[in-house]
């Protein structure tokens, strides 16, 4: 039995600072099961919060202080790169208080302002845990939309978008935009529009591809719209749809053929 | 609704009518009545088989039903084609409307 009634909180989590960051390690190893964590970044990281924990406490400061919040961000971010679960993430720093309550059972009343300082940790970590992930969640969509707007040149003049995905009106938008920057750039006078990974094209699609064209024709560049499956086009007659003002044709290939005509070019095999 | 078509089995054609359709009717209970609900039921008579879309909203309504199921008419910034599309692809198809209590639409296609 230790003798805690002597001694301050802080002046005791100082004297037991090795063997109680020794425990902590233990049980952290045991409980989070995390094998692809260096052991090192574990350690430094107890070592961090632990002597933070009873500088906190040794200040009487109820908040945390910005070093403290500092490392558990650092380790939050850590673990949610890592691709951690946030429970796991919330019991590296709350086994903290498993840790200390075992070693002081019976002094459960002078911790009262520790465990408050941990439920801090834990809620702050869990803060920056989950701003981190909402970071990565929101770079990756950023990607996805790039992804999903390529912009290809296929020859001198000529540029093909191939649309895959449903065409709502967010995408249609930085469809046209991305189609007249590099209209722009490239000074390209044809773009071939493959709608062939589009599921399905009603009223709003149509028009959505309407604008694109008639944007494009405005800075000089004509559009060839390819790729309308046969079901599509049905659909699309149906619909009462009329897009025979432009340029369509049944395949990617076709499409080039024809930009390459009106480029006066012609392929034909080597003699 | 992909998998309510390919479970009564639809060809190609009737799967691209029932999605396009389901995304206009869909589109206008969003556009115009600010949400409202989509039942799906696998219809069955007289030996057939089909699939049924009810669209159901407490919106605005349509006062001039007439005129909005003509070509080339909308209140909003469409194509006016929606609803006369959406009737065109169906086998059978109902619209009742009250307006200032909200709009019903049923579309039916049956399996060929």
């Amino acid at each position: 039995m230790l003798d805690t009634d002597a001694v301050s909180t802080p002046a005791l989590l100082r004297r037991e600072r090795d063997e109680a960051l020794r425990t902590w390690g233990e049980y952290l190893n045991r409980e989070l099961r995390t094998p692809n964590l260096d052991r090192r970044i574990v350690d430094e990281f107890c070592t961090g919060l632990y002597d933070g924990l009873v500088a906190a406490l040794e200040s009487g400061s109820t908040t945390l202080s910005d070093s403290l919040q500092g490392l558990l961000s650092a380790l939050s971010v850590e673990f949610a790169e890592r691709g951690f679960t946030p429970s796991q993430t919330a019991t590296f720093v709350l086994s903290l208080k498993h840790v200390l309550n075992e070693r002081y059972e019976h002094a459960a009343p002078t911790m009262t302002g520790l465990h408050k300082l941990i439920d801090a940790m834990g809620l702050h970590s869990m803060d920056a845990f989950i701003g981190r992930r909402e970071q990565i969640i929101r770079h990756q969509s950023q990607e996805l939309l790039d992804l999903s707007v390529p912009v290809v040149p296929l020859w001198e003049g000529i540029l093909s978008l191939p649309i895959i995905g449903t065409l709502d009106s967010t995408r249609a938008q930085e469809i046209t935009e991305k189609l007249l920057f590099e209209i722009a750039r490239t000074g390209s006078r044809y773009a071939i529009l493959d709608i062939s990974g589009v599921p399905t094209v009603d009223t709003q699609t149509a028009q959505h591809l309407a604008k694109t064209v008639a944007a494009a024709k405005l800075m000089g560049a004509e559009c060839v719209i390819t790729g309308i499956r046969p079901a599509i086009a049905q659909v699309m007659v149906a619909l009462g749809i009329n897009l025979s003002d432009i340029e369509t044709r049944f395949s990617l290939a076709e499409g080039l053929r024809y930009c390459f005509s009106k480029l006066n070019l012609t392929v034909r095999p080597e003699t | 609704m992909d998998d309510a078509g390919r479970a009564i089995g639809f060809g190609l054609v009737d799967q691209t009518k029932l999605m396009t359709a389901a995304s206009e009717l869909a589109r206008n209970i969003v556009l115009y009545a600010n949400g409202g609900t989509m039942t799906i039921e696998h219809a069955r008579a007289a030996g057939r088989s089909g699939v049924r879309l009810i669209f159901e909203d407490g919106g605005p309504g349509i006062a001039d039903l007439e005129r909005a199921m003509q070509d080339g008419y909308s209140t909003g910034k469409g194509m006016g084609l929606g609803l006369p599309g959406a009737k065109r692809l169906a086998h059978e198809f109902a619209i009742a409307s009250t307006p200032g209590v909200g709009t019903r639409v049923t579309f039916m296609l049956w399996k060929r």
